[in-house]
């Protein structure tokens, strides 16, 4: 029996002509996947740090909306020029009023037609000083591209977040903590810190000195292996922990960032409290 | 699982100077695809993969999406032996053959391989799968089933965004 056409999967449909550059195609809702297209892990980092050069600067429709950094924990991690080693990372961080909005509105975004999408934006730092969260377009159910292709040339990124749903056919599990790709992308991304909301509750993981040191000493082939290692232990602890999902997930994670000596954090409402990865 | 793959792939060197067919599976060969090549400024090289399982068989042509090079990268060939699974898998979901969609779902997440997804994009999927897993674990095969189908699918996704892919045809 053949499969007729009409069930052929899905995917982009943007037709191979047009061709375009990728600093030029940029359009909201594919900013960071059209301006990072065709470019290697070094080019695609480079163009995202701030001393880069001028990113692309699309017509973001994404509604950009304004914060107060005012949590000591928070602006301690957001205007450190260095990341902080593992023992001077706050205690816990009280994420900006305008952060906890924009997640919670990309959260109540996440189950369109009771299906799972995940959701998520940038925190931007303003050159002065102010903060800024920038939504990004929709993920799918199990992936967000996070839009960094939206930071405007004074601005810089702070941080990512986006949200775990789970829809009913997935379990309806609610406070799934990162996974190890998660983690492991940050030996490439520009975050400072990472947020997951995950429901009501909400994680932030924090990179540290110990962990840019890994980073920095490692070349591109080394980067490739040390995200495939983060990977890989998030996997074998997740396989080797006990209880229900997402008990795996946390002790997954905290395993990780044991390993790792990134700083992890747990919370709701915004605010979030360091969690002893040793135990 | 009676398993047969043709992959033929063909490709234009630089601006259409002539083309190369490689073809590998387990079986003998099918008739190799015909590719028109063009001197345009379009990449215009196209992979066909077909992928049979019983009686069902699909046929995945792939091609260039914007930004793609001049000839297939080597996951051209995943992405359509990856897509013709996904199209299996639905297909047998569309039956009730929950057990076999689980199966094509699994052989789909194998063909596409780890190596899938810029770094850049904080990739999931692997918790989405350990999830399908728990729901067949727990009585609900056809919830992983179709979460599963949905695990390749995004999967395929972020390798056609990656690597600049994109069906040509399903049939």
């Amino acid at each position: 029996m053949a499969v007729p056409a009409t069930r052929e999967p899905k995917r982009d449909a943007r037709p191979a002509s047009g061709a375009s550059t990728a600093t030029t195609e940029a359009t909201a809702g594919s900013a960071t996947r059209a301006s990072l297209r065709g470019l290697d892990y070094a080019d695609q980092v480079q163009l995202l740090t701030p001393s880069g050069g001028a990113p692309t600067a699309p017509a973001a429709t994404a509604a950009t909306v304004q914060m107060k950094g005012e949590d000591e924990g928070f602006k301690k991690v957001a205007e450190a020029e260095t990341p902080l080693s593992q023992k001077d990372t706050p205690d816990s961080i009280q994420l900006p009023d305008e952060v906890e909005k924009g997640m919670s509105e990309a959260w109540g975004d996440s189950f369109p037609n009771k299906k799972s999408q995940e959701q998520g934006g940038i925190m931007v730092r303003e050159k002065d000083g102010s903060y800024g969260f920038v939504r990004g377009a929709a993920g799918k159910s199990g992936s967000f591209p996070p839009n960094y292709g939206d930071k405007k040339a004074d601005q810089e990124v702070v941080g990512s977040a986006h949200t775990h749903p789970y829809d009913e056919s997935e379990g309806g599990h609610e406070g799934v903590a990162f996974s190890g790709g998660d983690i492991a992308n940050l030996v490439y991304q520009p975050d400072k810190l990472k947020m997951v909301k995950a429901g009501e509750t909400e994680f932030v993981l924090v990179r540290t000195a110990e962990f840019q040191k890994l980073v920095d000493e490692a070349d591109t082939e080394g980067k490739k292996t040390l995200h495939k290692e983060i990977k890989d232990t998030w996997n074998s602890a997740f396989k080797g922990a006990k209880g229900d999902f997402v008990t795996r997930c946390e002790i997954a994670v905290k395993a990780t960032v044991e390993k790792y000596k990134l700083s992890f954090y747990k919370g709701k409402e915004g605010k979030v409290d360091r969690v002893d990865t040793s135990k | 699982m009676a398993f047969a793959l043709v992959l033929v792939a063909c490709c234009s060197a630089p601006r259409g100077g002539g083309t190369t067919t490689a073809a590998r599976g387990d079986t003998a060969p099918r008739e190799a695809a015909v590719t028109e090549t063009s001197g345009g400024a379009e990449a215009t090289w196209t992979v066909v993969a077909d992928e049979q399982d019983g009686d069902d068989t699909v046929s995945v042509t792939v091609g260039p999406d914007e930004g793609a090079g001049a000839s297939p990268p080597e996951s051209a060939s995943r992405f359509g032996r990856g897509s013709a699974w996904l199209a299996l898998g639905r297909q047998a979901l569309e039956e009730g053959a929950v057990d076999v969609a689980l199966s094509r779902a699994q052989r789909g997440l194998e063909v596409v391989g780890d190596d899938y997804a810029s770094p850049m994009v904080d990739d999931d999927t692997d918790l989405k799968r350990f999830a399908a897993e728990d729901r067949v674990a727990n009585g609900h095969r056809r919830d992983g089933a179709e979460v599963l189908l949905r695990v390749l699918d995004d999967r395929l996704a972020l390798l056609a965004d990656r690597d600049h892919l994109r069906l040509v045809v399903t049939r």
